[in-house]
């Protein structure tokens, strides 16, 4: 996981200038306000898009550039995983990006799914938030000089 | 009572009624009953038959031992005198006699045509011989004379003289034999008869011997008969009556009725008793007693007194037997009149049918089912009493079958009689005789037709009933399904409020806190209230994460019944540190979203009930689907289901699993020993349209 990381910095790195696009699959307006709030503060970081629900977020995907997915598992219509397997299906699977799950309390058996479908991190929406930020920021390059935190904070799948 | 002979195999019922039967026939012939008795002379026949025979072979051999005196040689001659005095001619006429009878015994009633040919060879061979003498004798015609000149050789004592009275027995001997089983009308048979006259003859010579008075043994010819020859005859005249023992007279002597048991108690010893008493007269006058004058008197006297003592006897005997007879009546009509009144007061119809199947007695009960009088009943087979011939054939395969097993039955019948369809219940039982031997059949019936109405009304009253208990459980089926489905709308509904809402804002607020946090004043109090806090808010969020998840199964939504049984166990563990093992099928489960649903819940309830009450630390859930049917177990390793919890129908959790599983049409099994886990399968049919 740490490659994968690592080659996703280095990508980043080598085009500064290219902000970090990052797309966010989230259902609830509070916690995607906050979400994007907090994480387009990082200098590099742009919101690609967002959408609220699966079938939303499916016929965005097709057409949207990314470079992270950030996603919620349960929608108000749909699901994250679901989507991510839709996806796998459709044939869209991008192998680049970084797919990240957000979401409360990630069971064993999703976590299973979720590495199936190309999911990279899992983080609590609770009480990873922190941890999920740091990650973004140390993609985008910006942050990871100031207050990388070690490896180990993550939640990799 | 002790004449009844116990019967094997045969219930109380029976020998009451075999009691009964034979009571009257006791008391009917004050012996036994007509079949045994005949059964008894037949016996008593062979051993008189075989009686007969012997006499016929001393006869014959009496024959032979003369034939090989007249041979002997002279020093001989004198100790077997009486034998040489019988004559070869006679003995050659009693071998033929004795040979001749001795056939004839054999062959009663006819059986082989070469006995029956032998013996009439010997009896021409007889009636030519006697013939011949009888001719030679009278008329001095000497046609045998040829013959016997050959046989007569010198140094022989083989005389060919015969007495004529000799002669004329020989002679009536082979037309009694001819004629032995001629019978005339009113049932006489004249061979007896003419038995009755050579033991006559026979007797004239005999008695010349006993009272030593010469006119009778030698009867006008030149010399006497011999004794041995008058001896032999009166054997053969008693030999030829009793080779035929069911002739009339004979039968007459050796039957049980009271004649003939008279005849035989006093016939011998009043015949000797008056050769004994005219001996002694006889004597007396010989030695001068008396005048040979007074000898005709006394016999007289002797004689009359005699005949009265006899007569006297007899006519007591008689009138014992009579009143013994009429005593037996008399009981035999109050059993009879007895028997009547309970076969005709019975409203119950009793039959009694011959081996044949025909009618031999009905009681008016039956007569009255039928339509029909005695005299148009009597010896009526089943068909002809019956209209319906289907009824009628089974009844008679019922009869044959009671008498061919030998045991009673109780069969239900319905008939169609003339007045109605009524059903009978009816008890069959063997009619026998005192020797086993199945006589016919006897049967009491009893109209049910009244219960059978009840019973068919009630049994139709009780499938009504079942209907509408089938009728109103699906409907409570159907009613219960509506309420799953209903539930889990509700459910899916909160599940839905709960995460939109409550689960949303509690994570917006609880991402709002993270920052806070940071935020926090550095000192000790609040320091310490921050992971306080973080753990508030991380069980509030699980708990309601849980909740949603219990509520709606998401994963079996998306991923499937083996990815929602999976997460489920994955929860299970992780909340409760039980052990999970899951073995599921590998490719993917597609059996219908409410067959999976149905399942997942089953799954739940049964996990409830793990956590809740057995205090296992393992469980293990089995899945596995085939074309036919899915089944699910789930074992485990805790207390046990007690067996009242298994029954009760209370237990909701184990009653929701069945309820479940009969809607699908499956079923539910526990197995369970008490401190040794339990294991519970569910097993549900897939029909093809489950696959809604």
């Amino acid at each position: 996981m740490e490659d994968v990381l690592q080659q996703l910095v280095t990508t980043k790195g080598h085009s500064v200038d290219a902000p970090l696009k990052i797309f966010l699959v989230e259902d609830s307006e509070d916690v995607r306000d906050l979400i994007i709030e907090s994480l387009t503060e990082i200098p590099g970081v742009v919101l690609a898009g967002y959408s609220e629900t699966e079938q939303d977020a499916m016929a965005r995907l097709e057409n949207e550039s990314y470079d992270v997915l950030i996603l919620d598992i349960q929608l108000k219509q749909g699901n994250g995983m679901h989507l991510l397997q839709s996806l796998a299906l459709a044939g869209k699977r991008r192998h680049d990006e970084l797919k990240i799950v957000f979401s409360n309390h990630v069971s064993s058996t999703y976590r299973r799914v979720g590495v199936q479908y190309g999911v990279q991190f899992f983080f609590d929406k609770s009480s990873e938030f922190t941890k999920l930020r740091s990650l973004i920021e140390r993609i985008s390059g910006r942050g990871a000089a100031g207050k990388n935190n070690s490896p180990r904070g993550f939640a990799p799948a | 009572m002790h004449a009844a002979a116990p019967r094997r195999g045969v219930n109380e019922k029976i020998k009451g009624f075999q009691h009964m039967h034979t009571t009257s026939t006791r008391n009917d012939t004050g012996e036994s009953s007509s079949l045994e008795h005949y059964v008894a002379t037949q016996a008593n026949f062979a051993s008189i038959i075989s009686a007969a025979m012997s006499l016929a072979m001393i006869i014959a051999l009496f024959g032979v031992v003369v034939l090989i005196s007249c041979y002997a040689d002279d020093g001989y001659r004198k100790i077997l005198a009486d034998l040489i005095s019988v004559q070869g001619s006679s003995a050659a006429g009693f071998i033929l006699s004795g040979a001749a009878l001795y056939l004839q015994c054999l062959n009663v009633g006819k059986i082989s045509r070469k006995l029956a040919l032998a013996s009439r060879v010997l009896i021409v061979l007889l009636l030519l011989l006697s013939a011949g003498f009888l001719l030679q004798n009278l008329f001095g015609v000497k046609l045998l004379h040829g013959a016997f000149s050959v046989l007569s050789t010198a140094g022989s004592a083989f005389g060919a003289e015969i007495h004529p009275l000799a002669a004329g027995c020989f002679l009536l001997t082979a037309l009694i034999l001819l004629l032995q089983d001629l019978r005339i009308r009113g049932g006489h048979y004249p061979a007896e008869y003419l038995a009755f006259v050579l033991l006559g003859l026979s007797a004239i010579p005999l008695v010349g011997y006993l009272y030593g008075i010469n006119k009778l043994t030698f009867l006008r010819y030149s010399t006497g008969i011999p004794l041995l020859t008058a001896l032999g005859f009166l054997l053969l005249g008693a030999a030829l009556l009793m080779a035929r023992p069911s002739h009339r007279l004979m039968s007459i002597i050796i039957g049980h009725a009271p004649g003939g048991n008279m005849l035989r108690r006093l016939l011998p010893s009043m015949l000797f008793l008056i050769l004994l008493l005219n001996w002694l007269v006889s004597r007396g006058a010989e030695r001068g007693l008396y005048s040979d004058q007074l000898m005709l008197p006394f016999l007289t006297l002797i004689d009359g007194a005699l005949v009265v003592f006899v007569f006297w006897r007899f006519a007591g005997k008689l009138d014992r037997e009579y009143g013994a007879r009429m005593q037996s009546a008399a009981k035999l009509a109050e059993a009879n009149s007895l028997l009547t009144a309970v076969s005709d007061s019975t409203r119950e119809p009793i039959f009694v049918k011959n081996r044949q199947g025909l009618l031999v007695f009905a009681n008016p009960a039956l007569l009255q089912q039928v339509g029909k009088t005695w005299e148009e009943a009597m010896y009526r087979s089943s068909r002809e009493l019956f209209t319906e011939r289907e009824e009628a054939d089974r009844i008679d395969e019922d009869d044959k079958r009671v008498m061919a097993h030998g045991l009673p039955e109780t069969i239900e019948q319905t008939l169609h009689l003339q007045h109605g369809i009524f059903t009978y219940q009816s008890t069959r039982v063997p009619w026998f005789d005192k020797a086993g031997n199945v006589l016919g059949v006897i049967g009491i019936s009893t109209d049910i037709s009244e219960r059978k109405r009840a019973e068919d009304s009630l049994r139709e009253r009780e499938a009504q009933l079942e209907k509408a208990v089938v009728e109103r459980t699906a409907l409570l089926r159907e009613l219960t399904n509506h309420l799953e489905t209903v539930r889990e709308e509700e459910k899916r509904a909160i599940a839905r409020e709960l995460h939109d809402n409550m689960g949303a804002s509690l994570t917006a607020l609880s991402m709002h806190l993270e920052s806070v946090y940071k935020i926090l004043p550095e000192d000790e109090k609040w320091q310490e209230r921050k992971p306080r806090m973080q753990g508030l808010m991380s069980s509030l969020v699980s708990t309601t994460r849980r909740i949603q998840t219990e509520l709606r199964p998401n994963m079996l939504d998306l991923f499937g019944l083996k990815a929602a049984i999976t997460e489920q166990l994955d929860e299970l563990a992780e909340r409760t540190g039980i052990t999970c093992k899951s073995s599921l099928p590998d490719e993917d489960v597609t059996i219908g979203h409410e067959m999976e649903i149905a399942i997942y819940r089953m799954l739940q309830e049964m996990l409830n009930n793990v956590t809740k009450h057995a205090k296992a630390t393992q469980v293990d859930v089995i899945l596995d689907v085939d074309e036919e049917q899915v089944s699910l177990t789930v074992r485990d390793n805790g207390v046990g289901i007690p067996q009242e919890r298994q029954d009760n129908n209370k237990t909701y959790g184990l009653r929701g699993l069945r309820e479940r599983a009969t809607f699908f049409g499956g079923n539910v099994v526990i197995r369970s020993t008490p401190g040794n886990g339990s294991i519970i399968s569910i097993r549900l049919p897939l029909a093809p349209v489950a696959d809604v």
